[in-house]
């Protein structure tokens, strides 16, 4: 179904299509337990939310944590042992290991065990709502170093009990590939249109970008719907600061967050981002991370590592030298590298504003 | 006291003799071993060097306190062009999920 006027995608599994803008197509479905979003720039849409679907099927058959039959959970239960992976499995577990040599560790693969023991252990909406009794114990992370790959032979051998989770570079690389298909069905060069594929907020950009660039709300949670007006979730950043909207033309953003996938546990909260160094969700003075680089992988890697890194995010993002929007646990933005005041051209200048408050006159330097 | 008798000419060339085949023998039987050796190492290597599987030794120690090194790391995530301010309906929204 085309229809004109709206941006706003479905939650449900099938899939809604919308004529977004004047020269865009939008299709949002749900997969791999959270939400896709398909825009083509381009005339024909359907070829590119095939080539999307064949790629983010092939990503859940290699690597999802949560099928019994996924490629990546038959190589955790052989731990200890080399085992031969499929090109897009050794491929995931390549990206993961070089984001945690990049981040020094603070983005690393092999917190499976951990994430299992906090209740992080089945699709996210059974992890919410827990039939059974209540355990939790909290499970030392063996490393990154633990984990050995022969990318030419894709053979990886991890040291016995230790499990992998590709989560955050995982969907990163899932947002890569599928855009790199869809851009590839549409045609394959910029004079045949642009796509962005969005998985989970995770965002890559390729090809011919519409008038202005291709606009992103920037929210907490992925699934607020991109109409700025409306619906906006109650406590979320998105209602502290409705409406601020950048675009970008080339590469990925994407977004970090410890307000969404939250669960209890008795007393104690929990959220999906492991602290490497202690087992448990981290403790950051960042609730939401927001980087733009040329790739989703890398733009997860550097949004993931600031929310882990805390106050050492700042100097870390500087020194990459990627554009990037912190936000506090109280509500202050910080706008690193280039990454645009609302209402403004984009500025080198760092700054800090109060969420919700963006006005110019209230920013302040920040040390 | 006894004593061994004397060998002959004869034997003695007779014991060079046998001194010669084994040498030879084990000479034929090396030179075998070795190329029999090399034919089934150069029919079991493909030809590329040596490859220690990446990234990460495996060791003994956890390396999970290193984290705070990275704050002094020289990370080499790939850049691209800073956002844009924008305004209007946004075509997708980004956060985490």
């Amino acid at each position: 179904v085309i229809g004109e006027g709206s941006a706003e995608g479905s939650r449900s599994g099938t899939p809604e299509a919308t004529r977004a803008t004047e020269a865009t197509v939008s299709i949002g479905w749900r997969a791999l337990g959270t939400g896709v979003r398909l825009v083509v720039n381009a005339a024909d849409p359907e070829p590119a939310r095939r080539a999307v679907v064949a790629v983010l099927e092939q990503v859940d058959g290699a690597y999802s944590r949560f099928r019994d039959d996924s490629e990546i959970v038959a190589a955790n239960r052989r731990a200890g042992r080399v085992v031969t992976v499929s090109p897009l499995l050794g491929d995931a577990i390549a990206a993961a290991l070089r984001a945690a040599e990049l981040t020094a560790g603070a983005v690393d693969p092999t917190v499976g065990r951990a994430m299992r023991a906090i209740g992080y252990d089945a699709d996210f909406d059974l992890v919410r709502n827990p039939a059974g009794p209540i355990e939790i114990r909290l499970e030392r992370v063996p490393g990154w170093r633990t984990v050995a790959l022969s990318a030419s032979r894709r053979e990886v051998l991890t040291r016995p009990r230790v499990e992998l989770d590709l989560g955050s570079t995982g969907k990163g690389l899932a947002a890569d590939l599928a855009a790199a298909a869809a851009f590839e069905a549409i045609g394959g060069s910029a004079s045949r249109g642009g796509v962005l594929v969005s998985l989970g907020g995770d965002i890559a950009v390729l090809g011919n970008p519409p008038t202005g660039g291709w606009r992103i709300l920037m929210a907490e949670d992925s699934d607020t719907p991109t109409r700025t007006e409306t619906g906006t979730k109650a406590g979320t950043e998105a209602t502290a600061n409705p409406g601020e909207v950048v675009a970008i033309e080339t590469g990925a953003l994407a977004t970090s967050s410890t307000t969404v996938r939250r669960w209890q546990r008795g007393s104690r909260t929990f959220h999906h981002i492991v602290d490497p160094r202690t087992g448990d969700s981290v403790v950051s003075p960042w609730r939401t991370a927001s980087v733009v680089a040329a790739t989703a992988v890398d733009a997860n890697t550097a949004a993931t590592a600031a929310i882990v890194l805390g106050v050492g995010a700042v100097p870390w993002l500087r020194a990459a030298g990627l554009p990037a929007r912190l936000v506090s646990s109280s509500g202050d933005i910080v706008r690193l590298g280039g990454w645009p005041e609302p209402d403004a051209p984009a500025a080198p200048a760092t700054s800090m504003s109060r969420g919700g408050s963006p006005s110019p006159d209230r920013k302040v330097a920040f040390s | 006291m006894k004593t061994q008798a004397r060998r002959s000419p004869a034997d003695r060339d007779n014991a060079v003799a046998r001194l010669r085949a084994i040498s030879i023998g084990t000479t034929v039987v090396s030179l075998a071993a070795v190329g029999g050796f090399g034919a089934v190492a150069a029919a079991s290597y493909d030809g590329s060097a040596p490859e220690v599987m990446t990234a990460a030794v495996v060791t003994t120690d956890a390396t999970t306190d290193s984290t705070s090194a990275a704050a002094t790391a020289a990370p080499t995530l790939q850049r691209t062009s800073a956002p844009t301010t924008a305004t209007g309906k946004g075509h997708a929204s980004t956060g985490s999920s």
